[in-house]
């Protein structure tokens, strides 16, 4: 691991400094944004990265910061019909890949995996809606004025109302950034909603910064107790919920 | 006396309206018997384009270790102990200052010849001067000891503000990291 750390920042000081558009050569970008919680930065991004499948192939830049308390950090390549994200999450303790595509214009997918055990990604991301997985939290979220609003379900039996506030400031992150971000921030509040069944899940785009610790990632909260209980619970009286998300 | 007062309640008053920047989310969360919160259901739209943010949009994010509630406690820690430590190295510089004036004031007892604070002679010379001068150290010693048991006293309350903050976040979030030496 620590030889692909070097790797990584080797490759990071090597990086290219500008890009061609349109024929011309611009200078990358750099830019950070934020939100409740967390903090990124993007360098050496691509100028007009477009859509993830809308055929560029090129470096992609680098995303790193502070995600719901773990810090990640990604190389981003774009790969014509996908950009493809490599790198390492809570400050190198698991390997993530992601991988974007946009499909008929309306959806945005990320797919990949954020830590190896559980940790799988499976997003359909659109303007109205936000659904899919991560790890074992399922997500359906719909828009109302300048956020998603929704639920959370851990491992089908226990519920959460779900809120993504900045809509509109999450779709100010380009690609890259969106499938660096979402994915972890969707981990967030593991400490309350797993551990302690207290809380509701509610995190947000854009607005003033907050900060959180790792400890409250859920990636930290599988196989908990409670939720186990509950899952037992379910199971002797007979009433499981099977919702996901409806089909479009 | 006024500005310290009001600069402990300030510091002290702080945590109170620093946390309200971090609320958690409050609530608890259903079970699989309660109905499922409603999801807006709108038609989809094709998918925003990216522009590049202007710069005048991209303010700067703060990458941090720790809770920013818990930064500024640990600033107001080290406000406190410099202001400690000067304040504290007055007093002793106050200290030697009037020592010098108590030296002075032996001297005008007793019979001496030449410069000021020598015990060399017995020619019996009234030197006023040395009276002023004597009066001189002592005020000034008076007042640096005074001026810096002040400074002292406003950086324990200080440290001792930032202190409180840390302990009152400790104890609510005890898995946050922590400042160095912060006592836990």
């Amino acid at each position: 691991m620590r030889r692909w750390m070097i790797f990584t920042a080797l490759l990071v000081g090597c990086a290219p400094t500008t890009a061609v558009v349109d024929g011309k050569t611009v200078p990358r970008m750099d830019m950070e944004f934020y939100g409740q919680p967390f903090a990124i930065q993007v360098t050496g991004a691509h100028p007009k990265p477009g859509s993830p499948s809308g055929g560029l192939r090129d470096f992609g830049g680098h995303v790193s910061g502070n995600v719901c308390g773990l810090e990640v950090t990604y190389d981003v390549m774009h790969q014509g019909d996908h950009t493809h994200l490599t790198g390492f999450i809570d400050d190198g303790a698991f390997e993530s890949t992601l991988d974007v595509h946009d499909e008929k214009g309306i959806s945005r997918q990320i797919e990949g995996q954020l830590t190896g055990k559980g940790g799988g990604v499976h997003l359909d991301i659109r303007k109205n809606h936000i659904y899919g997985a991560v790890g074992l939290r399922t997500f359906e979220l719909g828009r109302q004025g300048d956020k998603y609003v929704g639920w959370l379900k851990v491992r089908q039996s226990v519920t959460a109302k779900a809120t993504i506030n900045g809509a509109e400031d999450l779709w100010t992150l380009p690609p890259a950034a969106q499938a660096a971000v979402l994915p972890s921030l969707l981990t967030c509040y593991g400490d309350s909603i797993e551990d302690r069944l207290a809380g509701t899940f509610q995190v947000g785009f854009g607005g003033h910064q907050t900060w959180e610790a790792h400890h409250v990632s859920a990636i930290y909260h599988v196989n908990t107790t409670d939720v186990q209980r509950q899952i037992q619970n379910s199971s002797s009286s007979g009433n499981q919920t099977l919702v996901g998300p409806s089909p479009r | 006396m006024r500005a310290i007062a009001l600069l402990t309640l300030i510091a002290f008053a702080s945590p109170a309206l620093a946390e309200g920047d971090n609320p958690r989310p409050t609530g608890t969360p259903t079970t699989s018997q309660s109905p499922l919160p409603e999801v807006p259901q709108m038609p989809d739209e094709p998918l925003p384009e990216w522009k590049p943010p202007s710069l005048k949009n991209n303010r700067r994010a703060l990458f941090l270790s720790m809770p920013p509630q818990l930064q500024e406690a640990q600033r107001l820690r080290q406000i406190g102990i410099w202001l400690s430590s000067l304040g504290w190295t007055a007093v002793f510089a106050g200290g030697i200052v009037y020592a010098r004036a108590i030296g002075i004031n032996e001297d005008i007892g007793r019979t001496s010849a030449g410069d000021v604070g020598d015990n060399n002679g017995g020619i019996n010379i009234f030197n006023p001067k040395q009276e002023d001068q004597r009066n001189l150290f002592e005020r000034a010693g008076w007042g640096t000891m005074v001026a810096g048991g002040v400074v002292a006293l406003v950086g324990f309350s200080v440290f001792t503000a930032g202190q409180w903050r840390i302990t009152a976040w400790h104890k609510k979030r005890p898995q946050d990291p922590l400042p160095t030496m912060s006592g836990f």
